[in-house]
């Protein structure tokens, strides 16, 4: 019997070993740039979102290096950090890429609890490091040198939301947030806006816990208070399809309208998990396929269809959008080394995806901050793709109102 | 706090309970009779919601979805034939030290195996099957057709095992096993057998959880790991062994879950089961049903 | 290896260590078809260690098991009881959540006994018989935790009876903390069954008594070694016996 345990070893290293070679990637030639992807590609992070930030950044690489690379003709070469959406994984892969693999700059956050950490621990090591999609004001309101977003954040957003409630007459306001620097955030943040807009509403906020799946008795609660409008806060997209569900089967939704924090209504698989019951959700957005891109932004669209077979969304942009961003600068700055970088990236003027991209020692929250245009898309009927979706907010980019069921 | 909304709370814990329950009663099957925790448990509850998910999805279409969730259930009941097969009944065989230890290390690496093959067969990404049923209500509660289905599903599966547990001569065997491991086998039964048998249906039990909640909850790599983490709450607070326990536990951590986000804070939802859990081991280390070992 | 078909059960060398302690050292014991075999000695001597190598519990550290003059260690318990090797334990081992009748149907469920448990009336009969049989008919449908140790000590032998074919009956202290009553009851259907079926029994005991009424020969272990062996007249007048009955 005493070969039993050694067998035991061998299906298991087996299994091991096999889990590893489907996960690891191939590298490539010399003396590249390094630019760090750190992002959530497993729970309890936004998996989802990390890897659409990952395709865009892919693509990034692609189109700088097929346009000659950076500093002289060398390629641009991504090393993919996964933070799990947890702090500590943030810290240690952080940690990795600077000293393990002297990237010269970190993009790709997604968690502001995780991008908040890692912040703190950019500054001493002075790598950059950018909020791809983490919206909380936290983040660059400490005027951080080394701490960079390209990402709207928490006051935009509410206030976003405040002036559509104006406009859309909307007295009793639920928001149902997750017990997260974001979902906390920007209930502080609808608060202190609706003061210094003078608003005269009725808030009252439902929190939960990020890993709950099932908000049933949060939703009944909620019913009973009848709000004019139930805003979503979420910062994992799984959990708020789960949270339409409840809220349509419970009949609260959509006779009660729900505006979503951020464009998670806008992916494909929304429909696929939702079906008709995911009609008439409102939903915060910083892209609209029909709206304006820039040249670059335009290839990438059209590439990344070409590659993946359906358009990319928002995280995908933004995740392109920062390498173009970081090519550019490493060619102003004429260096690979991050002091040059941020120096750089202060200077400059950067043409991503949406616009033109600068990097200002703004007020406040608006430290090393460019907010991309927002707007407020509504689904007005089912299987709708976001092209199709009516832009209800802002004014001057209106395409449609508020239809009722 | 006005009755109708109290009412309202209590129905939905219940209607959660039930179908929690039924993954506790997986794992705590197999402790019974394999005398070893199965941690890749949500695994088998994954599976089984991928298979109903494509099951319905690209072969019996929507209306059939009551033939997929025994076609599930059958699969992975195979998968785990195999898996005790080849992977667990090594340990039982010969006089192996440390038999705890090795179970626990193999169904880990399973987890671990699972998630990432889901992740490489199917993408990160979660589906949804079609709706079982449109809404309905039990008494004042507004329920989901699913939900509905998922609970009286839950019901008909756990009848069924009564059913071959008490009643047929492979229940018995079954539960010959979980009393007294050692006479079975000088009885002339092979273990071996059972414990497959029993595995096979511990983690079919996981895949019906799974098939009968994939439109409620999802289908995702990880789906499974809620699922887990309260089959486990359930096993200490109902007791290890004990199915009756998995059952009232599973009952009494749906409503107390309910009613605690709802009176007490919103905020702390798994707390509550928590509490409960560590409530139950200062007062009954073993469980409420749970049995001190006996020394034969 | 003796293949003359008067020996049912050999053992050559056999040899159990736990760790350091050696339970059981090089004991060959051989028993005949039709025997009834008393096995004896003081506290620790091996007895029960022997019985889990022969059922299959244990592995041997060394030696061989023969029944029939095939090897059988190395075959897994519940195949020894399909080649006809029956035991029960110093505690009895019941299914303590079954009824008495359920405890006797457990036995059929066995892989070698087919599709037996098909037949189910019939089996269901032939286990009434036998309750019958050690007077535990009038219980049958109460839960095996619900009687006596004795009671369990009965239902336990009772059961081995299910299993066909029953060659080698091994009994671990049968009469330990067994009401005289009862005990009778035992002597009496290891007798019946010795004499109608030709069944062969291994029996440890410390009830001398009764290992004289039963027993035609004995064999006595010490420290894991078969010391003497003979009628329990002769083995208790060897010195070394009675050392070991006083040493220990
Ligand atoms: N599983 C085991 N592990 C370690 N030591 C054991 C084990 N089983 C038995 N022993 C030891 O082996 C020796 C023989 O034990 P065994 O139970 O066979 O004696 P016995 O003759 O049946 O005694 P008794 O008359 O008290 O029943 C004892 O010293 C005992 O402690
Ligand atoms: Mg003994």
């Amino acid at each position: 019997m005493k070969t039993k345990p050694k067998f035991f070893f061998g299906c298991l290293a087996g299994i091991m070993i096999f889990s590893l070679l489907l996960f690891s990637s191939g590298g490539s030639a010399a003396e590249p740039v390094k630019i760090g992807v750190m992002t959530p590609l497993s729970p309890p992070g936004a998996t989802l979102l990390g890897q659409f930030i990952l395709r865009g950044a892919e693509m990034g690489a692609e189109y700088v290096n097929a346009n000659g690379g950076v500093l002289g003709g060398r390629p641009l070469e991504l090393v993919v950090e996964d933070d799990s959406g947890t702090p500590e994984k943030g810290i240690a892969g952080y940690r990795r890429l600077v000293s393990q693999k002297n990237v010269s700059a970190v993009i790709g956050q997604v968690h502001s609890s995780v991008m908040i950490a890692v912040g703190d621990l950019s500054e001493k090591l002075g790598v950059p490091i950018f909020s791809t999609q983490a919206s909380s004001k936290a983040i660059t309101e400490k005027h951080l040198m080394t701490a960079f977003r390209t990402h709207a954040i928490d006051p935009d957003r509410a206030k976003m939301w405040l002036n559509f409630i104006q406009e859309m007459g909307y007295k009793r306001i639920a928001l149902l947030a997750e017990n997260t620097d974001y979902g906390l955030g920007l209930v502080d943040e609808t608060k202190a806006g609706m003061q210094k807009l003078g608003l005269d509403l009725e808030l009252k906020s439902f929190v939960f816990d990020k890993k709950v799946v099932d908000l049933t008795p949060q939703l009944l609660e909620l019913k009973a208070w009848k709000p004019d409008l139930l805003i979503d806060i979420h910062s994992v997209p799984t959990t708020a399809y789960l949270m339409v569900k409840q809220a349509y089967d419970i009949g609260l939704y959509p006779g009660t309208p729900i505006l979503a924090s951020f464009d998670w209504p806008g992916r494909t698989e929304f429909w696929q998990n939702l079906g008709d019951k995911g009609n008439y959700i409102l939903f915060i957005s910083y892209y609209h396929p029909k709206m304006q891109l820039t040249e670059r932004g335009e290839w990438f669209k059209q590439q990344y269809h070409q590659k993946y077979g359906e358009f990319p969304i928002y995280p995908a942009f933004n995740g392109f959008g920062q390498i173009l961003i970081l090519a550019d600068a490493l060619e102003l700055a004429q260096s690979a080394k991050p002091a040059d970088l941020i120096a750089a990236l202060e200077k400059g003027q950067f043409k991503s995806w949406n616009g033109t991209v600068t990097f200002e020692r703004g007020e406040g929250p608006y430290w090393h901050q460019w907010s991309p245009p927002l707007m407020v898309l509504q689904y007005t009927q089912a299987n709708q793709s976001p092209e199709d979706a009516p832009i209800l907010y802002p004014p001057e980019m209106k395409t449609g109102s508020y239809k009722a069921p | 706090m006005d009755s109708l909304l109290l009412s309202q709370y209590l129905i939905a814990g219940i209607v959660i309970g039930i179908i929690y329950a039924l993954m506790a009663i997986g794992i705590t099957f197999i402790y019974s009779i394999m005398k070893m925790i199965n941690w890749s448990m949500g695994e088998f509850y994954m599976m089984g919601s991928y298979l109903q998910y494509f099951l319905v999805v690209y072969f019996l279409g929507a209306h059939l979805w009551f033939v997929g969730i025994p076609l599930s259930m059958a699969v992975v009941f195979g998968v785990g034939m195999i898996i005790q097969r080849y992977l667990l009944r090594p340990m039982f065989v010969g006089e192996m030290e440390r038999k705890d230890e090795y179970a626990t290390v193999i169904t880990v690496a399973l987890m671990v195996f699972f998630r990432n093959l889901a992740v490489v067969l199917a993408g990160p990404n979660q589906f949804a099957p079609p709706d079982y049923a449109g809404p309905t209500h039990i008494g004042p509660l507004p329920v989901s057709g699913n939900r509905f289905v998922a609970l009286i599903g839950t019901l008909v599966i756990l009848g069924l095992f009564y059913l071959i547990v008490k009643k047929t001569w492979v229940g018995k065997a079954l539960r010959g096993s979980a009393q007294n491991r050692v006479g079975i086998q000088t009885a002339g039964v092979n273990v071996l057998r059972v414990d497959q048998i029993a595995f096979g249906i511990g983690v079919s039990l996981a895949a019906a959880a799974g098939a009968l909640l994939a439109p409620i909850f999802l289908v995702w790599p990880e789906n499974g790991a809620v699922a887990t983490m309260k089959g486990f709450e359930i096993i200490v607070i109902g007791g290890l062994g004990s199915i009756p326990g998995s059952l009232v536990a599973g009952l009494l951590l749906g409503v107390i879950e309910s009613l605690g986000s709802v009176l007490i804070s919103p905020s702390f939802k798994d707390v509550y089961g928590f509490i409960l859990v560590l409530a139950i081991l200062t007062i009954r280390p073993t469980g409420l049903f749970g049995e001190r070992q006996r020394v034969a | 290896m003796s293949a003359d078909g008067i020996q049912l059960l050999e053992t050559k060398n056999l040899t159990k260590r736990f760790g350091g302690l050696v339970a059981v050292e090089n004991l060959s014991l051989s028993i005949r078809r039709g025997e009834i075999r008393g096995i004896i000695g003081p506290n620790g001597s091996g007895k029960t260690t022997l019985m889990n190598l022969i059922s299959g519990l244990y592995r041997a550290t060394a030696g061989a098991i023969y029944l029939e003059a095939q090897r059988i260690d190395g075959l897994t318990p519940n195949v020894r009881t399909a080649r006809g090797i029956i035991r029960t334990f110093q505690v009895p081992k019941v299914f303590r959540n079954m009824t008495v009748l359920e405890n006797m149907l457990v036995p059929a469920l066995s892989d070698s006994q087919g599709d037996r448990y098909k037949r189910h009336p019939e089996i269901v009969r032939e286990a009434q018989a036998l309750l019958q049989f050690v007077q535990l008919a009038h219980m049958e449908n109460r839960l095996a935790q619900t009687l006596s140790g004795g009671q369990n000590q009965l239902l336990q032998i009772a059961r081995g009876f299910m299993v066909q074919p029953l060659k080698l009956y091994l009994m671990d202290e049968p009469f330990a903390g067994v009401n005289p009553q009862i005990k009778s009851v035992i002597m009496e259907s290891i007798k019946a069954m010795n004499r109608e079926k030709g069944i062969t029994f291994v029996i440890v005991s410390h009830e001398m008594p009764s290992v004289r009424r039963l027993c035609d020969r004995v064999s006595v272990i010490h420290e894991g070694r078969c010391i003497a062996e003979g009628t329990l007249e002769e083995v208790a007048h060897i010195p070394a016996v009675i050392e070991a009955y006083i040493g220990g």
